[in-house]
């Protein structure tokens, strides 16, 4: 298969770049000292580019290693193979020590809300673990979460609640208010919006947008509703077992798919919009 | 249903306390012989008399009656009373080992005696015997429960939070253990270490070789808890803060663990007194004069004694309550811990 | 196949690392056999060393194990000190009545506690189930050694049963029938305490696994068919049930060989408990170590046999071994 190596044009906006990802390679290798070892590749290679304040969204089936970039892109894996250069620096191969300057740069706001954070935990101990990390005093660290819950949309009397007393939505918007609370410059959501129910997810994006506009935040964005993309992002990535195969700016993937992949997820958002017209009669 | 674990803990302190005030809860030095009353049928406590009803409850005399030359059986002697006193000075003894005191829970005046729960072949109450004998079993079983849960809880954490060829060996030597059959290995243990030890150094002995054995299920057990909560969102967002892995530990692992151990605990301390219990019996543990429920029972084996003294399976009686109330406890712990989890 | 193989070679790695465990313990011996005899002012120093070289005491621990597992496989465990005769037929003859014993109470188990459990099961809530449930917990908590002192008590009190050793003293004088009316009657207290511990645990597994079953989508509907509630239980709960109490079988074996030696040594059943004890007192070295192979090894083979006839029963694991491969 060849290798397509996507072309990002910048559009508006800064055109400092702070992301940018080159030959990315992720395996994964099931076995144990018994067995033999069988190495699966989530991700073969895959090349991209944000700048300041821009959106990029990488969409694609289950599957196709969207999420492993968006993890090795977090360091939260260890890439293969590739550089990741953060503002000039390949964070790829950095070791933990060294890695810790980054992390507040960069944080990452999971799919499940509910898994991605300790059950067990108050709202305010869930926002202030970063701080609570990096030992900063107990004051600080309460203050600093009120005023981010405020700035997420939730009323910071519910501080000491208990994180399963919140809904769904709440307690994605309470995972936002943690990936803010290191005052970040890139924000990964594998997934941030997905099992959310529609309305929510529409509040949840427009709390994104005003995010990024308040605090010049670039998004890398993994989802596989394209409809849903297609409102955020600057630029799209399409990515299909291990590789970006199509990329470019959203209006122009929206509107003209060239790879069969594209064209696939395209349809099926089409479907799923189309259904939803005829349920409600409205159109999205 | 709360009322229950109520009791049952209620009950449980009030064992504990009696064994830890074993010296005080006695009327009579464990290890004090008397020859002329070996065998004594437990003392019955009257109320009434020929003056009618007292408050205060009161023992006859024993006397022996002879058959031709030998001793036949006891008879209680109507002539001679002996009121039962509360906190009267008795035996000394050492509280906790450090202070030494005279004052009891209960005396009855010389030459009257009272033996809850009857006398044994060397005329040593049964009931100052069994309090004295439950701080060592269940002592025993309380040490060698801390004991096991912190071999498994280092292997099974290190095991579960590591992963790799460090947990598939842990494992191994795991599987191991766990394929043995514990008592046969206990006695093996057992038998390559010295048999006559003093009381203090084989009660070391024991424990340590009971706890060190029983470490396998545990540590499986918390490595499972340890691996599940190791692959969470939550530890690896932290991970994404910069957390170490000795914060990771702290704050998301370690406390999902206290659940999980506090079950084990309850339901390993009766197990483990059983085990101290049954070496004992067989003659491998804690050696005379020292007493233990184990062998205090081991005089059982003799079928006359078996049937005739009936009163001498006091201890199997105490094991029997500590061993339900533990199992309840354990019962409480766990169905709470399956409502945290679910 | 490979799954039987991986097992099988398992199941072997697992008794070579008994075996060097247990003759680990040796090392640790700070008295010996041979410690009572040198106390004994009539037998000489150069008797003991004789007596040492000649039982290949003296060699390095190395050596004595290496000995000893080529002696193992040729099927010659070494020479019992006190009882001075080869181990392996020693343990051989006690070994078969705890397998007698062991068996008998095997069965017992499983033939009460299976229609014990489905009752159980069957009738959720109703009294056998609250029976069971309360029984079984105090079974369980009860120690095994307590359990059969109490049962010991009561039988030898109002001598319902003969107590001690397998046959009466007047036994050879019998005909064949009394003489098996004989063994019963002294094996009935032994298997009946390990029995009842075991049934315990065995009848809860039991009345789980059918609970879960009955619960069951396919059940359920099977049932909403018109299915008649015995033939619900014979021809779709039991056969699933059977699972997790295949696995089990293999597991209260362990718990079966702990709780022999208990029974054997308070009810004076010649077992291998009883041997192993003295041994054990006496430290008899070479038979302590026999013992507890012949037991692990008998454990180790009761798993391997438990996972093949799991695997046999099982249709998923058999996929899982071809799978890995």
């Amino acid at each position: 298969m060849p290798t397509h190596s996507p072309t990002y044009s910048s559009m508006g906006g800064s055109s400092e770049s702070l992301l940018r990802v080159t030959g990315l390679c992720k395996r994964y290798t099931r076995g144990s000292l018994w067995r033999k070892r069988v190495a699966v590749a989530a991700v073969i290679s895959a090349d991209l580019e944000i700048s300041r304040g821009q959106t990029l969204a990488l969409v694609g089936e289950s599957g196709s290693g969207k999420s492993t970039v968006a993890r090795c892109v977090a360091r939260i894996e260890r890439p293969d193979a590739g550089q990741i250069l953060m503002q000039g620096t390949d964070i790829a191969q950095l070791a933990v020590a060294a890695l810790l300057p980054f992390r507040c740069r960069m944080q990452m706001v999971f799919q499940d809300a509910v898994t991605s954070m300790n059950p067990r935990f108050s709202a305010l101990e869930v926002i202030e673990e970063p701080m609570r990390i990096r030992r900063e005093t107990t004051d600080d660290r309460r203050d600093r979460a009120r005023a981010l819950m405020i700035e997420v949309g939730l009323s910071p009397d519910w501080m000491h609640r208990s994180i399963s007393n919140f809904s769904g939505g709440q307690r994605q918007r309470i995972a936002l208010a943690r990936a803010l609370t290191m005052r970040p410059q890139l924000l990964v959501l594998d997934e941030a919006l997905t099992g959310l129910d529609v309305s929510t997810q529409a509040q949840i994006a427009n709390l994104l947008i005003d995010l990024q506009a308040a605090h010049q935040l670039t998004y890398l964005l993994i989802s596989h509703d394209l409809a849903l993309v297609a409102r955020l992002a600057d630029l799209i990535g399409v990515m299909a077992e291990g590789r970006i195969v199509e990329a470019g700016p959203a209006q122009q993937i929206v509107s003209d798919p060239k790879h069969p992949a594209t064209k696939k997820l395209l349809a099926s958002a089409e479907a799923a919009a189309a259904k939803l017209t005829r349920i409600t009669g409205a159109s999205l | 249903m709360r009322a229950k674990v109520l009791v049952v803990i209620a009950l449980l302190f009030g064992l504990h306390l009696a064994l830890l005030l074993a010296g005080f809860v006695a009327p009579y030095d464990p290890t004090a012989q008397n020859r002329e009353l070996s065998y004594s049928p437990p003392t019955r406590l009257h109320f009434k008399d020929g003056s009618g009803f007292h408050l205060r409850p009161f023992v006859y005399a024993s006397t022996v009656v002879m058959e031709g030359d030998q001793a036949g059986s006891y008879q209680e002697d109507r002539n001679h009373q002996y009121s039962l006193r509360w906190f009267e000075t008795g035996p000394s003894y050492k509280l906790f080992g450090i202070y030494e005191l005279t004052v009891h829970l209960f005396e009855v005046n010389e030459p009257g005696r009272i033996f809850l729960l009857g006398t044994d072949a060397y005329g040593r109450d049964e009931f100052s015997r069994v309090l004295f004998g439950g701080q060592l079993s269940v002592s025993a079983g309380i040490v060698a429960t801390l004991i096991t849960l912190l071999a498994g809880s280092i292997v099974g954490i290190i095991a579960g939070y590591y992963g790799g060829w460090v947990d598939e060996l842990l494992m191994g030597v795991n599987e191991l253990f766990l394929s043995l059959p514990w008592l046969y290995f206990l006695l093996g243990v057992r038998a390559f270490l010295p048999l006559h030890l003093s009381t203090l150094r084989t009660f070391f002995l024991l424990t340590g070789v009971i706890g060190l054995i029983g470490w396998a299920r545990p540590a499986r057990l918390l490595r499972g808890v340890v691996l599940s909560s190791r692959n969470r969102n939550y530890v690896l967002a932290a991970r994404g803060f910069g957390a170490t892995d000795s914060y990771l530990l702290r704050r998301h692992i370690l406390p999902e663990l206290f659940g999980l151990l506090l079950t084990q605990a309850a339901l390993l301390v009766p197990r483990y007194i059983a085990a101290e219990a049954t070496l004992s019996f067989f003659g491998l543990g804690v050696n005379e004069p020292a007493a233990s429920w184990g062998n205090m029972l081991s005089a059982l084996q003799q079928y006359s004694v078996l049937v005739s003294y009936g009163w001498l399976l006091a201890p199997a009686g105490a094991l029997v309550v500590t061993s339900v109330l533990y199992s309840s406890l354990a019962e409480v712990f766990h169905s709470r811990l399956k409502s945290h989890t679910t | 196949m490979s799954y039987i193989l991986r097992r099988v070679f398992r199941a072997i790695l697992l008794s070579l690392a008994v075996s060097a465990l247990c003759f680990l313990f040796t090392e640790m011996a700070p008295g010996s056999f041979f410690d009572e005899m040198r106390l004994n002012p009539q037998i000489s120093p150069e008797t003991i060393l004789a007596l040492r070289s000649s039982y290949g005491l003296d060699q390095p621990l190395a050596v004595r194990y290496a000995r000893w597992v080529k002696a193992a496989l040729h099927a010659d465990l070494g020479y019992s000190i006190a009882y001075n005769m080869p181990v392996r037929p020693l343990l051989w003859s006690r070994a078969k009545n705890t397998l007698l014993l062991t068996i008998s109470a095997l069965a017992l188990t499983w033939l009460i506690s299976v229609p014990l459990g489905v009752w159980a099961a069957n009738r959720r809530g109703g009294l056998v189930d609250k029976a069971v449930a309360l029984g079984s917990s105090f079974v369980i908590s009860v120690p095994e050694l307590v359990i059969a002192v109490a049962l010991l008590a009561l039988v030898v009190r109002w001598r319902i049963l003969p107590v001690g050793g397998m046959m009466s003293a007047d036994s050879d004088a019998f005909s064949t029938l009394a003489k098996v009316q004989d063994l019963a009657r002294h094996l009935a207290l032994p298997v009946l305490i390990l029995a009842l511990c075991e049934m315990a645990i065995i009848v809860r597994h039991v009345r789980a696994s059918v609970l879960e079953v009955l619960g069951a989508t396919y059940v359920q509907a099977a049932r909403g068919l018109g299915v008649s509630q015995g033939r619900l239980l014979f021809r779709h709960v039991l056969p699933v049930a059977a699972n997790p109490a295949i696995s089990l079988l293999g597991f209260s074996l362990a718990g079966l060989l702990s709780g022999s030696l208990i029974v054997e040594v308070v009810c004076g059943w010649p077992g291998l408990g009883p041997l192993i004890l003295e041994a054990t007192l006496s430290r008899d070295l070479y038979l302590v170590i026999g013992g507890i192979m012949f037991s692990a090894l008998f454990m180790i083979g009761g798993n391997l046999v438990a996972d093949i006839m799991l695997m046999a029963v099982d249709p998923r694991i058999r996929k899982e071994g071809a799978d890995a491969r």
